[in-house]
């Protein structure tokens, strides 16, 4: 079925409303990205001075991006490591046919509904070391009262746990979509052909839902990735020192704290790099193992 | 139809435009940085101004933090639709004269006396000899005590400590007696270490303080930044300075007001919620001088808070309204009210004999604590303030510095040459950006 316009301007013209949303809102910030990363700025832009790639090679040689990085990596590893896990057991928990679990359920998946930075305000009174009510209880029960402001250790705990804490909703309320669609009939027969509760979720459970596991997966990366900034912001400010300051943070400091546009946009073409890579790597080895169908 | 569709079209056009025409209210955009109480004094001040003038309508509004405010001002500068007027913090000053978008006002703005303000305040925002904005909020900072701690402890309260071992004295005493926690509370803050160094008289910045020519290096190894980072690291390892973290204002005042620490330095302009909490929970607050190292003599601390700025490039009208404004917030009157809203101290010398003649200050003596403490500053280079174009940079050096030396991975030696050779990689990266 080969439709021909009879004018050359026609398919353009549908085209359009694509194409200038896409030039607007996506190409032309990714040249203005590109164009200011070659640049030293100041005042917000006002004033440039062209370097090349002097931003590229003072961050690849500066051990505090190199520090970032890491941070970054093990922030990341740790947010999806953990939420998916926890996320996974509180949704079998929370499906269970119990009196009441429709309340359990709509608790559990309450944190999402808050944004980052009141979540970050919150538990910033929770962990505050002298007037908060965990190390009040810590210190009621096992007489440690942990500094999470002052010690970076104890710092970079506080932002991931409350990363954690903040996603576990948005992972649940998939998994529970998708332990609802798991067919009863299999589990049924599943049990009459003698399987325990932990073969029928490793054998049947999770393969099925291989398709929710792997879109959270990805999900939770980019979360950790770059929606937490507004968690850190809040919580630490990348610091003690700089034991929180992952590459988004350090991006904004850069760029708009600190009043250079320039370093910011060599950052963010990194960080685009590095999520790129992350992508690629995680469709060829998780791709493969995802069953989408029945 | 489709005439009497163009002639409406046409009229309307014709209506609008003649509206906007024979409305010669002139309209002017306010951009400020304080939120809550401060706001709110803000807002009646702008109503005030509105009312008393026909042809003048301010739009104030809120922009967040003061980064906030000056990163908006530029976008809306680069964008061709800046506000007219905006409040800037005091660090700012060197960056803002270099952005060269703001009008000089001391050359530009007729009818003012530039000798009703106060010295220090002047001193602070000279640059190259002349004031490029108009004072308006200023601030320094204060020790805060815990009337009912100190009387638990056994302390006068009518005798704050003065110096850094009286500080360590009282702090102790606080914490043996266990009438609080912590002996005080402060927010980690490149502020007050600046505030120490210009009481102690030695300069940050080199050339001058940077008034001289810009400054290429730092004072970070000089005795008086050690004396300071050695002290303060001795209060934080002994436990008798609670650390509620980096710039954390809100977590210092929660903490003075729960009672964990029996005293708290922070800035004047800080004084009505502090006075309002106190009261909430049942205690009383004495205010005295910054406490400062036994070695050194007072020279008095340097200007905190902001200024007011006029942006360039609007129509006369809209200039001279601006003009209006600034030197309206800045009359002694309203200076007066701000004060007593706000603790920021006065600028202007007739709010003083304003309030001295109202009775305010014997109702109400811990307002006059900073007054005083800068009315007594010496005029030196030190406390004149540095003007340092990447100050917002230079400050994460020195709070980084100390929590290096806090968490024991570096000497305070170290970590302050190697915040001072980081600051000059900072310095000579601005030089290179402005000067060329």
């Amino acid at each position: 079925m080969s439709h021909q316009f009879k004018s050359k301007i026609m398919p353009w013209l549908f085209l359009m409303p694509t194409l200038i949303v896409l030039v607007l809102f996506l190409y032309y910030p990714m040249y203005a990205t590109v164009e200011t990363s070659l640049h030293q700025t100041a005042f917000m832009g006002a004033r440039r001075l062209y370097v090349g790639f002097e931003n590229f090679q003072r961050l690849l040689s500066s051990r505090s991006f190199w520090h970032s990085f890491r941070i970054s990596m093990f922030f990341s590893f740790l947010v999806v490591g953990l939420t998916m896990p926890i996320a996974f057991l509180l949704s079998i928990l929370a499906n269970q046919k119990i009196k009441g679990g429709k309340y359990f359920r709509t608790a559990m998946i309450w944190p999402y509904a808050l944004s980052p930075a009141i979540a970050g305000t919150i538990w910033l009174f929770i962990f505050n070391p002298t007037i908060g009510i965990l190390n009040f209880v810590l210190g009621e029960l096992f007489g440690i009262r942990p500094d999470w402001v002052s010690s970076r250790q104890f710092a970079f705990i506080m932002v991931t746990l409350t990363a954690v804490w903040k996603q576990l909703g948005y992972n649940i309320v998939f998994f529970l979509a998708g332990l609802q669609n798991v067919p009863g009939q299999m589990l049924e027969a599943a049990t009459i052909d003698g399987a325990n509760p932990i073969q029928k979720y490793v054998k049947i459970v999770i393969p099925i839902m291989s398709p929710t596991i792997f879109f959270l997966f990805t999900m939770n990366l980019i979360y950790a990735f770059f929606t937490t900034f507004g968690m850190i912001n809040v919580m630490t400010q990348g610091g003690p020192i700089d034991a929180t300051n992952i590459l988004i943070y350090n991006l904004y400091r850069d760029a708009f704290q600190y009043d250079n546009l320039g370093m910011g946009a060599a950052q963010s073409l990194i960080l685009f790099g590095i999520v790129t890579i992350l992508m690629i790597v995680q469709f060829k080895l998780g791709g493969r193992r995802v069953h989408y169908g029945q | 139809m489709r005439k009497t569709i163009i002639l409406m079209l046409v009229l309307g056009l014709v209506f609008f435009a003649a509206g906007d025409v024979t409305a010669d209210v002139v309209e002017i955009d306010y951009w400020h940085a304080m939120s809550g109480m401060t706001e709110d004094m803000i807002e009646e001040q702008v109503a005030a101004f509105n009312e008393l003038h026909d042809d003048i309508h301010v739009n104030v509004e809120y922009q967040g933090s003061y980064r906030d405010v000056l990163d908006t001002t530029q976008a809306a500068y680069r964008g061709g639709n800046p506000p007219h007027v905006i409040q800037s913090f005091e660090i700012s000053t060197r960056q803002l004269i270099d952005m060269d978008i703001f009008v000089p006002l001391q050359d530009t703005l007729e009818g003012v006396d530039w000798d009703v303000f106060l010295d220090p305040v002047t001193n602070y925002y000279n640059v190259d000899g002349k004031l490029y904005s108009m004072p308006y909020n200023s601030s320094n900072p204060i020790l805060y005590i815990n009337q009912d701690v100190y009387e638990e402890a056994g302390l006068d309260p009518d005798s704050p400590p003065e110096t850094f071992d009286e500080m360590i004295e009282h702090s102790r005493q606080i914490i043996e007696s266990g009438a609080a926690d912590y002996g005080w509370v402060m927010p980690l803050h490149s502020w007050f270490f600046e505030q120490w160094m210009a009481n102690m008289g030695q300069d940050l910045a080199n050339h001058e303080n940077g008034r001289a020519e810009r400054p290429d290096s730092l004072h970070l190894d000089s005795q008086a930044a050690q004396d300071i980072f050695e002290w303060w690291n001795y209060n934080y390892q002994e436990e008798l300075f609670v650390n509620p973290g980096v710039e954390a204002w809100q977590e210092s005042r929660s903490i003075f007001a729960s009672q964990s620490a029996g005293m708290a330095i922070d800035s004047t302009a800080a004084i009505a919620p502090k006075l309002a909490s106190a009261e909430e929970q049942g205690f009383s607050v004495k205010t005295g001088y910054l406490p400062i190292h036994d070695d050194y003599e007072r020279h008095g601390t340097t200007i905190g808070g902001g200024s007011l700025w006029v942006i360039d490039g609007h129509t006369p009208e809209e200039q001279e309204a601006a003009g209006q404004l600034v030197m309206y917030l800045s009359s002694a009157e309203q200076q007066a009210e701000w004060h007593k809203a706000t603790g920021y101290f006065p600028v202007h010398e007739d709010a003083i004999t304003i309030l001295e003649d109202e009775g305010w200050y014997e109702e109400n003596p811990n307002h006059e604590t900073a007054l005083n403490q800068m009315l007594e500053t010496q005029s030196v280079t030190s406390t004149q303030g540095a003007l340092i174009g990447p100050f917002p940079e230079i400050r994460t050096q020195v709070t980084d510095a100390m929590q290096y030396v806090w968490g024991e991975e570096k000497t305070v030696e170290e970590a302050l040459m190697d915040a001072k050779m980081d600051s000059e990689g900072i310095l000579s990266n601005y030089q290179r950006i402005i000067v060329d």
